[in-house]
């Protein structure tokens, strides 16, 4: 009680060093608590756009692919996933799974059959088209896509013909083949051929097959949209139905159990003997076209699926990575399919925590030179206790709880700054410049997530940089010998 | 009965690589009672001796006993238990502390001894406090009392754990004459009544005539 009525008193006495030492861990803990919450919020909320509007929170993917599946960081097409039916037949069932979408990615050309405008003023030739030469594009059901994912905004036209409300839509209704054109593609064609795009405009997309054939079909633009989440990273990539896609990209085929041995056998050449033999092999007589049953060949690359409330991703994941050899696939968490998105928060915070580091350590040692001061102009002081008897432990304890006040207050002041400060982000949220906001949380106002992490956080960092700070000043004072007590001024 | 006994008592200081013999081989005996002034100018080893006696140094060679016990190889906490246990220190410079009042002050040693209820402190304190006669500046700061008044308080802080010897390093060098002559009676007077031990030093000799024994020292050694 004594030693706190001393420290306290000792602090209003040196008020000036001892302000400047609660303001520095004030700046500290505001540093942290409001760094922090920063960080917290974007890491939710980017987890969180991430998650419903793309990659749900695992995504299952062809074993035969090497890469893993990102709708965010797309180089080539993945392995198709073959057997797709008996998939969706497990993930209908399975007790784990809340709701699930199958999609695809790919790249298109898009030729709208009319001439640039740079071609009719300079007479120049039609093929002036590398600009935009390719396209990417996700291939999906939209019915089944939008029940998962609501993450499009239409501009213009609809959403492949179907209600504007996704819960006005039935599994059995019908959509319009065809392809919604993003915005910033849209714009791009009507400055090279000077109109804009219109809603039921051909186009024809050209691209290249698996099999590395160019196959080309006619599909009409349904819609042109803008995407809700991450529309900077997204810009380029357009939404085509299934069906279109499949058409476009040659997903379409024949039980090979309906053709005849002869047939087989020719298809099924390896050396050069055979190929020949089979070249001769009339193929319209051996199949039988009445008997051909058509089956759906999945275009399909990954599976997104959302997992039931209460059903953590580790739990989800070990369950489908049992199932995984089975159907011949393999599966793994969202954010392995962010395509480092989910890293921009991860590295905004490493950042933070790095200068928040460095800035404690500065600010460490500008308490600790603070509180070194303190204790030289107290020397005789100390000295005289010592003489009448306090012990070293006496005069440690005097100092930590000096310290330990001033620093209390200092980060009590801070709390109190950063927690409104935190509610009110929580609630108006926190305007960011537009193509941050893009990046970081997929767009729009931060709205701040209330947790107590950043508040343990500070109080760990500003007692570890308290303890540190005040360990060598506490160290001089045990060592001031009684004996500078006598004869010398306090 | 000795509470002092100095045998032989050696200290060297080190000033930058040369030696100073403060005290040159001093053997002194203090009894229990006595009102004992350590006399010489200035730098004749008189503070040297107080601090020896005080706990508050060692010697280089020598034995220093205090109420018979050799305090030369304490260690540090042994000392410090010392100091706070049996001995009292009355300061040139008051040395109080700035941020605790009158009563708090002379409570302070009471508390380091952890032991004594808050009724006996009470009692101890206030005894004293009427002892010097600052029963109307209780609450004041150090900063608002005139120096006679500090060396009050300061004589109270170090009776007041009823020590074995007080030492007082030249009391009334900060003091004008009059002041200082109340202060030497003062402390005459404690002693005549708790028969407590007083080693005072000072080259004061007015001060010197309230001695029941003056002991001589210049440059490190004993004159008398």
């Amino acid at each position: 009680m004594e030693i706190l009525k001393i420290a306290y008193r000792s602090i209003l006495r040196h008020k000036g060093k001892m302000i400047a030492i609660a303001v520095l861990v004030l700046f500290g803990t505001f540093l942290i608590t409001f760094g922090q919450s920063f960080v917290d919020s974007v890491s939710y909320y980017s987890e969180k756009a991430i998650r419903d509007n793309f990659t749900g929170d695992l995504m299952i993917y062809s074993e035969r692919s090497k890469d893993k599946p990102s709708p965010f960081s797309f180089l080539s097409p993945l392995q198709t996933i073959q057997n797709i039916d008996d998939i969706e037949n497990v993930l209908y069932k399975d007790p784990f799974v809340d709701c699930f979408v199958p999609y695809t990615q790919n790249f298109v050309t898009l030729d709208f059959g009319m001439e640039p405008v740079d071609a009719k003023k300079e007479n120049k030739a039609e093929d002036d088209t590398e600009d935009f030469s390719m396209n990417i594009i996700i291939g999906m059901d939209p019915i089944r896509y939008r029940s998962v994912f609501n993450n499009i905004d239409v501009l213009q036209g609809s959403f492949f013909g179907l209600a504007d409300n996704p819960e006005k839509t039935k599994h059995d209704d019908q959509y319009t083949p065809g392809i919604m054109i993003e915005k910033s593609v849209a714009d791009l064609y009507e400055k090279k051929y000077g109109k804009p795009i219109e809603i039921g405009q051909q186009v024809t997309l050209v691209a290249f097959t698996q099999d590395g054939s160019i196959n080309a079909t006619k599909t009409n633009v349904i819609g042109i949209f803008n995407h809700r989440a991450f529309k900077r990273v997204l810009q380029g990539t357009s939404l085509i139905d299934m069906k279109t896609y499949s058409q476009l990209f040659n997903f379409v085929g024949f039980e090979t159990s309906s053709l005849s041995e002869t047939m087989n056998q020719a298809l099924s050449a390896e050396n050069e003997e055979d190929i020949f033999a089979a070249s001769e092999v009339d193929f319209t007589e051996h199949i039988k076209f009445d008997e051909l049953k058509e089956v759906k060949l999945s275009g399909y690359t990954m599976i997104a699926i959302k997992l039931k409330k209460g059903i953590t991703l580790e739990e989800g994941l070990e369950h489908f990575q049992k199932l995984g050899p089975q159907y011949k696939f393999k599966v793994v968490k969202w954010n392995e399919a962010a395509g480092g998105l989910d890293k921009i928060s991860y590295t905004m915070k490493i950042f933070i925590m790095i200068t928040t580091t460095l800035i404690f350590i500065i600010v460490g040692i500008i308490i600790m030179n603070t509180l070194i001061i303190n204790v030289n102009e107290r020397y005789y002081e100390i000295g005289t206790m010592r003489a009448i008897g306090a012990s070293k432990n006496f005069v440690r304890n005097m100092f930590i709880t000096e310290s330990f006040i001033v620093n209390l207050f200092g980060f009590l002041v801070g709390i109190l700054i950063t927690v409104p400060l935190n509610i009110y982000f929580h609630i108006k949220g926190m305007a960011i410049p537009k193509m941050l906001s893009e990046i970081l949380i997929g767009g729009g106002k931060l709205y701040f997530v209330l947790t107590p992490s950043p508040y343990i956080l500070g109080i760990l960092i500003i007692v570890i940089i308290s303890i540190l700070a005040t360990l060598y000043p506490v160290s001089i004072a045990t060592k001031i010998p009684p004996v500078r007590a006598m004869s010398e001024k306090i | 009965m000795n509470v002092v006994e100095l045998i032989d008592v050696k200290k060297i200081y080190m000033l930058d690589k040369t030696e100073v013999h403060a005290l040159r081989g001093i053997s002194m005996e203090i009894k229990k009672g006595e009102f004992v002034c350590i006399a010489g100018p200035s730098g004749s080893g008189k503070t040297t001796i107080l601090n020896l006696i005080g706990c508050i140094d060692k010697p280089t060679e020598g034995i220093v006993k205090i109420d018979e016990q050799d305090v030369s190889k304490f260690n540090d906490k042994q000392l410090t238990d010392y100091r706070l246990n049996k001995l009292g220190f009355i300061f040139q410079s008051f040395n109080l502390i700035p941020v605790l009042n009158v009563y708090e002050n002379i409570e302070f040693p009471l508390l380091l001894k952890k032991n004594i209820s808050k009724k006996e402190r009470e009692r101890r304190v206030m005894h004293f406090i009427e002892e010097v006669g600052l029963e109307d500046r209780i609450k004041n700061r150090p900063s608002e009392l005139s120096g006679g008044q500090r060396q009050r308080v300061a004589i109270a802080r170090a009776l007041v754990t009823n020590p074995v010897i007080v030492l007082a390093d030249e009391p009334t060098a900060n003091l004008d004459s009059e002041t200082g002559e109340k202060i030497v009676s003062l402390m005459k007077k404690i002693n005549e009544i708790e028969k407590t031990t007083f080693i005072f030093s000072t080259h004061d000799p007015d001060i010197m005539n309230h001695a029941q024994r003056i002991v001589r020292i210049h440059d490190g050694a004993l004159l008398s």
